[in-house]
């Protein structure tokens, strides 16, 4: 069965002009890595946000491990269930970035949530103890892109997603992280899904979707070699 | 645990803007005590003022009822022909179950054959007075210092007498030594148990022509208790009531008309004199209730902007902790911990530094207060009852005594309203903007920023 199955999926901003989805169908499997392409405002991050359980759908369903997420407490998915990491982070910035991840780990209920845990889930995504101690503040994009990467690890959950993780990375950090994430899916068996523009990281992925005109579409590998 | 290990760490995270919000809370915590603090003392003295005046009963002829009542006469003094009160009716008076005490001074003429007296004539009868009272320290002139015992002392015993220094250096006269005073056919043997200096005469001066009586010279007076002045015989008495509650002022009336005062008196307490003094404390009691009721509203509209703002900047912490998964419950319990924490630190100084002034603003209050009752005694305005009847009556000192100290804390009462009043102020105006928030989905509240 797979992890994560959407049914139908449409959805529209309170206040937006029509959907930005609309009916999408798509299932996802553990140990498997996805990319989700598409062109500025096809709505990729839309998607993310509801398969994060951010917001329901307005029409349609989205199953996690075969259970509609309207009928589940989506508080505790979030907390247990998913890794997000954000296009723009969304890290507490007034906080250290040891904190954030103590926190996320304390949110979502897990085992040996310590110190010690976090600071060798940061030393894994390149931020050393002196960074660690920072606010978040006071890091770049691409140090706060990795504190994201690593709190979204910090309560190892099933399933994995990433807006645009290349963006804020120069390339051979780029290629550490998507050797990270393929070893997410291949290693542990985690469902990994990236919206990516680039190529290169397509390339990585075991499965490439597209998203156009509020529908998800399988791509065909050739494409990608234009 | 790890909400309230949060909740810390945010207080600091938030430096500047929870240190407006403690700023804001500290004032109006502080400014609440202090007013609770004046009213507390100013209730004490309103309520020590309303049993001293409220019980100080005064007996007055009510002219109009008199006519009324058919006293009016072509012949009798003022064109009236009343029953005075006598002596005896007031020492009958004293007896009723209602009073707490009556303070007496009585007079009377005597004479002790052989004493030398000042401003002697010859033509006298009668050549000192005999002055006696029920309670020795309400004599003005001892209150004021115009009298001092310098030997011996006050009566204690019966037939015990005090005399003055001038009597004394004339007589050669000393403690121990007996008078025998002559009233009528009747005779008293007193002792002397006490010699005080006398400046009551100081700087009287005599017109030429004035003719010369012993009596006119209040050197020439020997003070008594007023059992000795009652079993020798009182020519003229003043007595001042005081009820055991003032609101049995009625049954007191009742009680003195039927032990045979005429109904053309009045029996009264003394509204003005209590007005007086009572008048400024209900004052300063209305303008501390405006000034709380002013430093409450506005300080709750300042605290609930603030909030807003905050609120506001919030906002996207608030996305970013539901996003992580936190419930709202959460969030929500977080917040309020953050603010209680703040508002507990708030209490503790606030209530603290209000503990420390409060003697001191107990202590100023106190201070005005006695000015008022000199002021209020130099005026007049404090009763004293004297009742004439036929002869000079002595006049009763007045007896305004101020409280001296009152002892004015923050009670464990006002402690907790006061902690309820600024916990509940500021958890609810920050939690007000906050409770909007969440009732959007994450992902509105985190598309929503910038
Ligand atoms: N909060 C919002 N309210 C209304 N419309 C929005 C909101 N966020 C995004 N949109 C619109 O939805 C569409 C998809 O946006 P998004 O999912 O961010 O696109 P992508 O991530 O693919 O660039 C865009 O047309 C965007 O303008
Ligand atoms: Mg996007």
């Amino acid at each position: 069965m797979s992890i994560l199955e959407l049914k139908n999926v449409s959805y529209a901003y309170k206040g937006g002009d029509g959907k930005v989805l609309n009916g999408v169908n798509a299932s996802f499997e553990k140990g498997i890595m996805y990319a989700v392409m598409g062109k500025s405002g096809a709505g990729k991050s839309t998607l993310l946000s509801l398969i994060s359980g951010l917001d329901l759908p307005t029409e349609g369903e989205i199953l996690f491990d075969g259970t509609d997420l309207k009928t589940v407490s989506r508080d505790a998915y979030r907390a247990k269930s998913i890794g997000v990491i954000f296009q723009s982070f969304n890290l507490l910035t007034n906080a250290t970035v040891i904190d954030n991840i103590i926190l996320s780990m304390n949110i979502s209920g897990v085992k040996g949530g310590n110190k010690e845990a976090a600071y060798a889930l940061l030393e894994k995504v390149g931020i050393d103890k002196s960074k660690a101690n920072r606010k978040v503040l006071k890091l770049s994009g691409g140090e706060q892109q990795r504190v994201g990467i690593a709190r979204a690890l910090s309560h190892a959950p099933d399933i994995i997603i990433a807006d645009e993780p290349s963006g804020n990375l120069d390339g051979s950090t780029e290629d550490s992280v998507m050797q990270l994430f393929k070893d997410l899916a291949v290693k542990d068996n985690k469902c990994v899904i990236i919206v990516t523009h680039s190529k290169n990281v397509a390339a990585c992925a075991d499965e490439v979707l597209s998203i156009n005109n509020g529908v998800l579409s399988p791509m065909k590998r050739s494409k990608l070699l234009k | 645990m790890y909400l309230l290990k949060n909740s810390l760490k945010n207080i600091g995270r938030n430096a500047g803007r929870n240190l407006l919000i403690g700023i804001i809370l500290f004032v109006i915590i502080g400014a609440t005590a202090v007013a609770i603090l004046i009213n507390t003392a100013t209730k004490a003295i309103i309520d020590d003022y309303r049993t001293r005046f409220g019980s100080e009963v005064t007996l007055s002829l009510d002219y109009g009822k008199a006519i009324d009542g058919g006293a009016y006469t072509d012949t009798g003094e003022n064109g009236l022909a009343v029953t005075d009160i006598t002596p005896a009716m007031q020492l009958e008076f004293a007896k009723s179950p209602y009073l707490k005490e009556t303070r007496m001074t009585s007079s009377t003429m005597a004479n002790v054959p052989g004493l030398k007296v000042m401003e002697d004539s010859n033509d006298n009868i009668y050549r000192v007075w005999l002055n006696g009272s029920n309670t020795p320290t309400i004599s003005a002139d001892f209150i004021n210092g115009k009298r001092k015992i310098i030997d011996g002392d006050i009566y204690k015993n019966e037939n015990d007498c005090l005399i003055s220094k001038q009597i004394a250096d004339k007589n050669e006269l000393k403690i121990g030594d007996t008078l025998l005073l002559k009233r009528g056919s009747s005779e008293y043997t007193l002792t002397i148990c006490g010699i005080f200096e006398d400046h009551t005469m100081d700087g009287v001066t005599r017109h030429p022509l004035e003719a010369v009586n012993p009596l006119n010279n209040s050197n020439n007076e020997i003070l008594t208790a007023m059992e000795t002045a009652e079993k020798i015989g009182v020519e003229s008495l003043a007595a001042t009531y005081y009820l055991k509650d003032p609101s049995t002022l009625d049954k007191f009336k009742a009680d003195l008309l039927n032990k045979g005062l005429p109904g053309y008196y009045n029996v009264k307490t003394d509204e003005a004199g209590y007005k007086a003094v009572v008048g400024p404390m209900e004052n300063m009691q209305g303008i501390t209730n405006t000034f709380m009721i002013v430093v409450l509203a506005v300080g709750a509209v300042i605290l609930l902007l603030v909030s807003a703002m905050a609120a506001r900047e919030r906002k996207y912490e608030i996305g970013v902790l539901r996003a992580m998964g936190m419930s709202k419950g959460k969030v929500v319990t977080g917040f309020a911990v953050e603010m209680l924490l703040i508002t507990v630190v708030c209490l503790g100084i606030g209530l603290g530094l209000s503990a420390l002034i409060a003697q001191p603003i107990g202590n100023s209050l106190l201070q005005s207060q006695i000015e008022l009752a000199q002021e209020a005694a130099k005026n007049g305005l404090v009763t004293v009852t004297t009742i004439d009847t036929g002869a000079l009556a002595a006049a009763a000192a007045s007896t305004v005594t101020a409280l001296s100290e009152i002892k004015i804390a923050l009670s464990g009462m006002a402690a907790l309203e006061i902690s309820l009043v600024a916990i509940g102020l500021a958890i609810a105006s920050s939690l007000i903007g906050i409770i909007r928030i969440m009732r959007y989905e994450p992902m509105r509240i985190l598309s929503e920023r910038g």
